[in-house]
C-alpha cells in the first residue's frame, strides 16, 4: 500500500499481445455489419435484401421482422424502459440499426450492407427537448399503450417549501440557465463482440466489450432464456478492454443481433462497430438542461439552492443508473457547502436522438451536479463581490462536522475541504495570480482564475438502496492461495485500463503478506470469476477492493489458527506482522504465511477445513465521498477568443492511496476528459436530427497539444467505513475539472458583465460573447 | 428482478427445433458459402494481387484484394493484432506502423501499396522474452499506458519522432504525437515515457520515474 508498484498488466500491452475483442479469431467465424437509418424519424416501408444476398460472401440479412418471429426485436434497457433491437416499422433516431448483414468476411459484410435497399417515409422529428412536451409535438413512443406525451418521468428531492421561504427572503438570489451538452465517451477501442453459439452443447460464449460481464450474462439469460439461452448456458468473457468510461456498460442492439445470428447459423459471428457508428449510435452522456439558482446573504453565506432539470434521453431511457435513482446521484448538487435548504427536480423527455445516459467517466450524473453547484458558487461570489476562494472557505462543511447529513439525504463519510483548497492555492500561488490579474486587467488583457471544490459520491452501493435491474450492487473477491504460497484472485469487476491486476494484488499483499508479484488477478470471465456488478462509477476500489481486503482478512484468521496449532500456543498469544505470525515476546518463534498456507494443505489441524481459499461478497455500508480542489488559470486572446490553459493544479482527496502512480495516472486521464467537454466536445444535431459531428474528424477528442501539463497532488482523509480507508478516484477529475475551467474563462470575461457561458466554451463562443458586450 | 420485454413467442422445450428452417439464411447450396461467392464474382473487386511485404524483418507473401487495407493485412492475414483500429477517418493513430521507416496510419494505406516495402510493428520492438526496448521500458516505468489500446501506435509514432529528433522538447513531443489519440492517460506520462527513451537512447540518465506531486 502506498507504493508506486509498476503495473503487472503492462508487459502484454507493450509487446502487442493484449487480447482485445477484435483480436479474437475463431474457426469459421462470420462477420456482421449493420445497415443504419439516414433519418431521425421515419416509417420503414420496405427492406429489400435481394441485391445484398447476391453479394459474394453474404449469407443472411437480418431484419426486425425476422427477430420478431422469436420475440427478440425489443429488449429491456437498464432503466426498465424498452429499446428496439431492430425496428419492425419505425426508426427513432439517425444511425439507428435497421438490418444486419452476415457474411464470410468483413469486406463482404460491408458490401452487403451497401446493397440493402431500405425505403423510408420520413416524419418530422422531435429534436428540441423543450418542444417535446408541446401539445402539438408528435407522441414518439406509440409502442407504449396509452402514452399521450413525450414525458418519461418526474423526479424531485429536497424541501420545496422551506427552500421557497429562504429564496423569498434572501438578500441575494442568482440564477443561470445552463446546458451540460450531450457528449460521447469515445474510448479508443469501439464496441464489439464475437458471439459463439455452439449448437451441439446449446452453449453461447460471448466475447464482448463490457464493463459488467456478470450483469450482462444475467440480462442475456433474461432476454433469451425463452429460446434456450438460460444462464448456465451463457459464458460472457470480457477480454482486454480498450477504455470504457461508461460506454461499455449498456447492451447495444449489435450485441443482441450478433447473438441471434450466431444462434441461428451455428457459427461464431463477429461484430465490431466502426468509429462513426460508435459516436452516432452508442450511448451518449449528459444532456441536462439545468435552471440553477442560489440564494444567500450579502456577506456571502450560501443559504439555499434550487435546480430544475430537463433531461433529454433520446427515444428511450437507456441510462445506466441504479434503479432507485433515475437522475443518478444528481442530488449531490448541494456540493461541499454547509446549508440546509435545497429543492431539486427533473423531468425526462423522449426525443428523436440516440438513447443513453451513461457515465463519460462520471459516477451517475455527478458531473452535471458539480457543474451546476460550482458554477453557481462562483456566480454568487461575483454577485456579492467576494473572492471565490474566500467564499468557499467560509461556506465549507467543516472537517469536524463529518459524517455530514446533506439536505438531500446523503451521509458524507469524511472530508477536509479547506485543507485541499489551501494546498491548491499554495501550489498555484493564488495570491500572486490575483495580483497579476489586476495588472493584466489594467493593461486590457484577459486572464482568469477558476476554482472548483467538489464532492464526489462513488462506490455504489449499499444493497438497501442500490441495484441495477434488481441485482444488488455488491461486489466480490475470491482468493485462492496455492500450497506453495502463491495466489490467484478473481473479481466481479472488470478493468478497462485502471490497473486492477496491480492494485488488487497490492491490497491482498498488504493484508496477507504474500508479495504482489506472486498474486495473479483475473476478471471478466463469468465462468470463473465470482458474481459482481462490474467496473464503472469509481466503484471497484470501494466495493471489490474492499472485498479483497475482507477476504484476505478471513484467510489471515485461518492462518492464525494454523499458526497456533503449529506453534502450540493459543491464538491470542500470536501477533501478526505482514508476512508472518509470531509468538508475543518471542519473535523467533514464528511461521511465515507461506509455511502456514503449505500446512493448510499438508498438515492442517484435524477438524479444520483443508485448503486456503475464500470468497467474499462485500456490501458497502455507505458510499464513499472523495473530494477535490482544482484551480485553473487561463489567458484569453481578446481578438480571436482563443483560450490558453496556462496552469491547472488538481488536489484530490480519495482517502488512502493504494498505488500513487496509478492514482495520479487516473487523475491525469480524468482531467483530460474534463477539459474535453469544457472546451471541445459536444454532439451536435440539426433540427432534422442529423448529427453534425459524428466522426473523429469533427468530434474533438483532445490531443497531447490541447491537453495541458497537469499538476496534481493530494490530501488524505480516509474513509472511516472502508476496510482500507480508500474512496475511489477514477472519475473525480472528470467531474471537477469542467467547472474549474468554465469558472476561469468566465472570470476572465467578468469585467465585461459576462456571468455564464455554456460548455464547451470555444473560441468562437468567447469571441461572440465579447462582441455582444461591445468589445471590439 | 424486472421481467424483460417481450413475452416469448416460441414455446416449450424443443427450442432448437423451432429454428429448423432458418428463414433468415440463404440456402447453403451444395458447395457451401464459397459456391455462392463464385457465382457472383465481380471481376474488379475480386481480382487478387500477389504482394510481398517484409514485416519486422520477415518476408510474407499474400494474395490480396486491391482494396484490402494494410491494417487488415497485418491484423487479419498475418495475425499480428498488436496494431489496432480506433477510427474510420485517419484521426486516431491506433493503427500507426513504420513503412520503410516512416510512421504511417496503416488504416489509410492499401496493402498493395506496401508491396515490396518493409514494415515495422509493435511486435518487432523486442523479441518475446527479451528485455523491453527503451521506449517500451519508458512507457512501463512512467505509467504511459492505461488500457493499452493506443500504446502500440503511440510507440511506433514515437520511434520515428526520436529518430528525427533524438532530444525533443516537451512541446515537440506533444506536437509530434498529436496525430495519436489517447483517451485514458491525459498524455503527461506519455510525454515522460518518450523523454525517458530519448535520454536512454542518448546514454543519459533518465529523470526519476516516481510520480511527482505538488
Ligand atoms: S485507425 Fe484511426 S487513424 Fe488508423
Ligand atoms: S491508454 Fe487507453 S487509449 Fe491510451
Amino acid at each position: 500500500m502506498g507504493h508506486s508498484m509498476k503495473r503487472k498488466e503492462d508487459a502484454r500491452f507493450l509487446q502487442g499481445k493484449g487480447n482485445y475483442v477484435d483480436d479474437v479469431k475463431l474457426d469459421g467465424m462470420l462477420y456482421m455489419d449493420i445497415v443504419r437509418s439516414p433519418y431521425a424519424y421515419a416509417k420503414i416501408t420496405k427492406i429489400d435484401s435481394e441485391a445484398a444476398l447476391k453479394v459474394p460472401g453474404v449469407l443472411a440479412v437480418v431484419t426486425g421482422r425476422d427477430l420478431e418471429t422469436y420475440g427478440l426485436h425489443w429488449m429491456p434497457t437498464l432503466m426498465s424502459d424498452t429499446q428496439m433491437v431492430l425496428p419492425t416499422d419505425t426508426v427513432m433516431y439517425q444511425a439507428q440499426e435497421v438490418a444486419a448483414v452476415i457474411a464470410t468476411s468483413r469486406y463482404a459484410a460491408r458490401d452487403g450492407r451497401e446493397a440493402v435497399r431500405v425505403e423510408y417515409e420520413p416524419m418530422k422529428p422531435v429534436i428540441d427537448p423543450f418542444k417535446a412536451l408541446d401539445p402539438s409535438a408528435p407522441v414518439l413512443r406509440t409502442d407504449k399503450p396509452g402514452k399521450t406525451d413525450n414525458h418519461i418521468w418526474h423526479w424531485e428531492v429536497g424541501d420545496k417549501d422551506k427552500t421557497e421561504a429562504v429564496f423569498s427572503t434572501a438578500d441575494v438570489v442568482v440564477k443561470e440557465q445552463m446546458h451540460i451538452p450531450r457528449i460521447h465517451v469515445a474510448s479508443i477501442e469501439t464496441c464489439g463482440c464475437v458471439a459463439d453459439y455452439n449448437k451441439i452443447d446449446n452453449h453461447l460464449t460471448m466475447y464482448m466489450t463490457t464493463q459488467a460481464p456478470h450483469a450482462i450474462r444475467t440480462v442475456i439469460a433474461l432476454v433469451a432464456g425463452h429460446v434456450g439461452l438460460t444462464e448456465e448456458k451463457v459464458r460472457v468473457i470480457a477480454p482486454d478492454i480498450g477504455g470504457g468510461f461508461g460506454g461499455k456498460v449498456p447492451v447495444y442492439p449489435g450485441y443482441v443481433i450478433a447473438i441471434a445470428a450466431s444462434f441461428l447459423i451455428g457459427k461464431p459471428v463477429k461484430w465490431i462497430e466502426d468509429r462513426s457508428e460508435n459516436l452516432q449510435a452508442d450511448s451518449f452522456a449528459r444532456d441536462y438542461h439545468i435552471t440553477a439558482e442560489m440564494a444567500g446573504t450579502k456577506e456571502g453565506k450560501i443559504l439555499a439552492t434550487r435546480f430544475k432539470v430537463l433531461a433529454d434521453h433520446g427515444y428511450t431511457d437507456a441510462s445506466a443508473n441504479p434503479s432507485k435513482y433515475p437522475t443518478g446521484m444528481f442530488s449531490i448538487a448541494t456540493g461541499s457547502y454547509d446549508y440546509g435548504a435545497t429543492f431539486m427536480e427533473a423531468d425526462a423527455i423522449y426525443t428523436n436522438k440516440p438513447p443513453g445516459g451513461v457515465a463519460y467517466r462520471c459516477s451517475f450524473r455527478v458531473t452535471e451536479a458539480v457543474h451546476a453547484i460550482e458554477r453557481m458558487t462562483d456566480r454568487f461570489a461575483f454577485e456579492v463581490g467576494k473572492d471565490p476562494a474566500q467564499l468557499r472557505i467560509e461556506n465549507f462543511i467543516k472537517k469536524e462536522d463529518f459524517p455530514w447529513h446533506s439536505p438531500t439525504g446523503w451521509i458524507y463519510d469524511s472530508g477536509d475541504y479547506e485543507a485541499g483548497l489551501r494546498k491548491a492555492m499554495d501550489a498555484i500561488d493564488y495570491e500572486g495570480l490575483r495580483k497579476e490579474q489586476v495588472e493584466k486587467r489594467a493593461e486590457g488583457k484577459l486572464m482568469g482564475i477558476g476554482i472548483s471544490t467538489f464532492t464526489e459520491v462513488v462506490g455504489a452501493g449499499p444493497s438497501k438502496d442500490f441495484d441495477i435491474l434488481g441485482i444488488k450492487m455488491f461486489d466480490s473477491a475470491e482468493i485462492r492461495v496455492h500450497p506453495t504460497g502463491k495466489a490467484i484472485a478473481r473479481f466481479g469487476t472488470k478493468s478497462q485500463g485502471q490497473g486492477h491486476e496491480t492494485t488488487y494484488a497490492q491490497i491482498i499483499a498488504e493484508e496477507l503478506g504474500i508479495p504482489a508479484e506472486n498474486i495473479q488477478i483475473e476478471e471478466g470471465d463469468t465462468d470463473t470469476a465470482p458474481y459482481g456488478l462490474g467496473t464503472y462509477a469509481s466503484r471497484s476500489t470501494p466495493t471489490a477492493g474492499a472485498a479483497a481486503a475482507v477476504a484476505a482478512r478471513k484467510l489471515r484468521d485461518k492462518a492464525r489458527k494454523i499458526a497456533a496449532y503449529l506453534l502450540e500456543v493459543s491464538e491470542d498469544d500470536l501477533e501478526w506482522e505482514p508476512g508472518k505470525f509470531f509468538v508475543k515476546g518471542a519473535p523467533e518463534k514464528a511461521k511465515t504465511i507461506q509455511e502456514l498456507v503449505f500446512a493448510a494443505y499438508t498438515n492442517h489441524p484435524q477438524g479444520m477445513e483443508a485448503g486456503f481459499e475464500t470468497t467474499h461478497y462485500y456490501d458497502p455500508p455507505n458510499l464513499t465521498f472523495p473530494s477535490g480542489a482544482y484551480i485553473c488559470v487561463v489567458d484569453i486572446d481578446k481578438e480571436t477568443g482563443e483560450i490558453k490553459v496556462r496552469r491547472f493544479v488538481a488536489i484530490d482527496d480519495c482517502g488512502n492511496i493504494i498505488n500513487p502512480m496509478i492514482v495520479q495516472g487516473q487523475v491525469h486521464g480524468g482531467l483530460t476528459q474534463g477539459i474535453a467537454p469544457a472546451m471541445y466536445e459536444a454532439l451536435v444535431y440539426d433540427e432534422d436530427g442529423n448529427i453534425l459531428n459524428g466522426t473523429l474528424m469533427d468530434y474533438l477528442v483532445p490531443t497531447a497539444v490541447e491537453s495541458p501539463n497537469w499538476e496534481t497532488g493530494h490530501t488524505i482523509t480516509p474513509s472511516p467505513h472502508h476496510p482500507i480507508g480508500a474512496k475511489g478516484v477514477g472519475e473525480s477529475p472528470t467531474v471537477g475539472a469542467p467547472p474549474a475551467i468554465a469558472n476561469a474563462i468566465v472570470d476572465a470575461l467578468s469585467p465585461y458583465g459576462i456571468t455564464h457561458l455554456d460548455i464547451p466554451i470555444t473560441p468562437f463562443k468567447v469571441w461572440k460573447a465579447l462582441r455582444e458586450k461591445g468589445v471590439v | 428482478m424486472t421481467t424483460p420485454q417481450p413475452p416469448p413467442k416460441t414455446g416449450g422445450g424443443a427450442v432448437r427445433d423451432s429454428f429448423g428452417d432458418l428463414p433468415l439464411l440463404k440456402q447453403e447450396g451444395a458447395g457451401g458459402w464459397s459456391n455462392v461467392a463464385q457465382a457472383n464474382k465481380p471481376e474488379t473487386i475480386n481480382m487478387k494481387k500477389q504482394i510481398t511485404v517484409t514485416v519486422n524483418g520477415q518476408a510474407h507473401t499474400a494474395e490480396v484484394e486491391p482494396r484490402l487495407l494494410l491494417v487488415h493485412l497485418i491484423r487479419e492475414n498475418l495475425n499480428m493484432t498488436g496494431t489496432h483500429i480506433g477510427c474510420d477517418t485517419s484521426s486516431c493513430g491506433a493503427c500507426t506502423i513504420l513503412l520503410d521507416g516512416k510512421s504511417v496510419k496503416s488504416c489509410t494505406i492499401l496493402a498493395v501499396q506496401a508491396n515490396g516495402k518493409s514494415i515495422a510493428t509493435v511486435e518487432g520492438m523486442c523479441a518475446p522474452g527479451a528485455p523491453l526496448s527503451n521506449l517500451q521500458e519508458g512507457f512501463k516505468e512512467n505509467h504511459g499506458l492505461h488500457c493499452g489500446f493506443c500504446t502500440p501506435g503511440m510507440m511506433m509514432r514515437a520511434t520515428e519522432l526520436l529518430e528525427m529528433n533524438p532530444d525533443p522538447t516537451e512541446d515537440e513531443i506533444r506536437w509530434g504525437i498529436s496525430g495519436n489519440l489517447c483517451r485514458c492517460t491525459g498524455y503527461n506520462n506519455i510525454v515522460k515515457a518518450i523523454q525517458y527513451a530519448s535520454a536512454k537512447n542518448r546514454g543519459v540518465e533518465p529523470a526519476s520515474t516516481e510520480p511527482q506531486f505538488v
